[in-house]
């Protein structure tokens, strides 16, 4: 198993690599999804928004997933490092559910003639999903306890992943002003190359934001939870 | 030149992407500031450590 202290070295070194291509990923989806894809048939324009919230929400979810992988491999073999990526990827998962959800409302606004649509499943169980990761940060900051903090904190996450696939198919059990999947379809995307080379190049770039910015929340964290350990002490006294 | 604001829906997709920019700005702020604060706490606590095994 991966020891913190090769965890924190290792990360340090592959941040930037995560960081450069992210960027350069980014720039090129939004010059080409905002200027170069062309519109759509029936949106227009406003289609455009795809760039920001379908990254936005595949993020969301994929730290939901991350986190219910990490507590339950937390929870069975006790490995501490998994608890520290849990933490680390929760206010990020906040963050991306709450930006899917804005840009979702400004998208739905010129389309559905709504901001939001209390009824709406995929709109729901998403918001859902933001008080999952509100919650789950709440309760681990009111236990003092490390140990017991992690272990209920990671059961809450545990039993909100239940949450994932009904997000997911939400679309096709239930009747929803959200359409169907653009991307993940048996017969495969239901989108023009045009405006899927910029989608795809804005997923993997933003996936690749989403790990390095993990990695550094997780090398802090491992960082704290190991401060009692001679390489940390190693560590800083001779970084001063 | 590109008319930026001959698109429809213009604010609706500018403003997603402005948002989208600005979220990615406060994740990125919070992961370094994050950093730099347990670095800063962790060190502290050693330093008083060391101090009181001194003493």
């Amino acid at each position: 198993m991966v020891s913190p202290r090769y965890f924190y070295h290792i990360s340090t070194t592959i941040i930037p690599w995560f960081i450069f291509p992210a960027i350069v990923l980014m720039v090129f989806g939004a010059i080409n999804g905002l200027f170069i894809a062309p519109p759509d048939y029936q949106q227009g324009d406003a289609y455009r928004i795809i760039y920001v919230h379908v990254p936005s929400a595949y993020i969301s979810m994929l730290a939901y997933s991350l986190m219910a992988i990490t507590s339950l491999i937390a929870l069975i073999w006790r490995i501490k490092l998994a608890h520290a990526i849990t933490v680390s990827a929760a206010p990020l998962g906040a963050w991306f559910t709450f930006l899917a959800l804005i840009t979702g409302s400004i998208w739905g606004k010129p389309m559905w003639g709504t901001w939001w649509e209390w009824g709406d499943p995929r709109l729901t169980s998403e918001l859902l999903m933001l008080f999952l990761y509100l919650g789950y940060m709440a309760l681990r900051s009111s236990i003092i306890d490390e140990n017991k903090a992690d272990q209920l904190s990671s059961i809450l996450i545990l039993v909100g992943a239940i949450n994932i696939p009904i997000i997911h198919f939400s679309v096709e059990w239930w009747s929803s002003l959200h359409q169907t999947s653009t991307l993940l379809k048996i017969d495969g995307p239901a989108i023009a190359t045009s405006m899927l080379v910029p989608l795809l190049s804005m997923i993997i770039g933003l996936s690749l934001y989403f790990g390095a910015l993990l990695l550094i929340r997780t090398r802090a964290e491992v960082l704290l939870r190991n401060r009692r350990s001679k390489w940390v002490n190693e560590l800083l006294n001779g970084a001063q | 030149m590109i008319d930026l604001l001959s698109m429809n829906y213009a604010p609706f997709v500018y403003s997603s992407f402005v948002i989208f920019i600005a979220v990615l700005m406060i994740c990125t702020k919070n992961a370094y500031n994050l950093n730099k604060k347990y670095q800063q706490r962790v060190r502290i606590e050693i330093n008083q450590l060391n101090k009181n095994n001194e003493t």
